[in-house]
């Protein structure tokens, strides 16, 4: 297990300051966008709430023709000491049409937006199978690094 | 609840919202089904999880689509308790 100090979060007072939310949500929107532009034949739209306006999820997109979606749930180091962690998700429902789904939780730090960034490029650029991102993932977190609290 | 080798889910879909009772039961009901070492390492994350719900009531329920992820302190295998609304509007009594 790795133990490291607490690295420098971007955007920390998000759920604070709605500057700060709009411009880590802008972040991960472009991020994402970025991706995506890549497959210019694919539509993603905007899908879920954030009730609380805490960043869980602040930010999510689906696409009805790939029955996929990608969530990003944007932590604190209260929340969860783990600084990065990803997981595929079956399930949804009719309405959205939802079937699988890429989920990153993490901490907004440098690192975490590469580690993200990876993986979304394997299921929204590259489309890789729900079994390819579930490697994915796995490979992903065993090395995130945990902070001290 | 899900991660760490569990796959367990409580759904509804009656006409009317889910009141924070019958989500604290819904919680409760999971709760239950887990082995006992499972049971301990999510307890908190049901205490957030029954949290969240009854701030919705304060605030008078949320509005589909919501998937909220309760997720245990460090863990690398996703243990988690996902509530999930896809319709309609959720907890507001």
């Amino acid at each position: 297990m790795k133990i490291e100090p607490r690295p420098p979060i971007l955007f920390a007072a998000f759920r604070q300051d709605p500057a700060e939310y709009a411009a880590a949500q802008s972040l991960w929107q472009s991020l994402f966008d970025g991706i995506a532009a890549r497959r210019a034949s694919q539509l993603w739209t905007d899908w879920l709430n954030d009730p609380l306006r805490d960043g869980n999820p602040i930010f999510s997109r689906r696409n009805s023709a790939r029955r996929s979606a990608v969530v990003i749930n944007q932590w604190l180091p209260d929340d969860d000491a783990l600084m990065f962690q990803a997981w595929m998700k079956k399930g949804g429902d009719a309405g959205s049409g939802v079937t699988a789904m890429l989920v990153v939780s993490c901490h907004l730090t440098p690192g975490s937006i590469i580690a993200a960034q990876r993986l979304i490029e394997a299921y929204v650029g590259d489309g890789r199978s729900f079994a390819a991102m579930v490697d994915l993932c796995t490979k992903a977190v065993r090395d995130a690094p945990k902070i001290r609290k | 609840m899900q991660g760490g080798g569990i796959e367990l889910s409580e759904a509804w879909a009656a006409a009317q919202p889910p009141s924070a009772a019958e989500a604290r039961a819904m919680i409760a009901r999971l709760m239950d089904r887990l082995p006992a070492r499972e049971r301990r390492l999510r307890a908190v994350i049901a205490v957030r999880a029954a949290e969240f719900v009854e701030h919705c009531i304060r605030r008078g329920g949320v509005e589909a689509q919501v998937i909220r992820s309760f997720k245990v302190d460090g863990d690398r295998k996703a243990r988690r308790l996902d509530i999930e609304v896809h319709a309609g509007k959720a907890f507001t009594s």
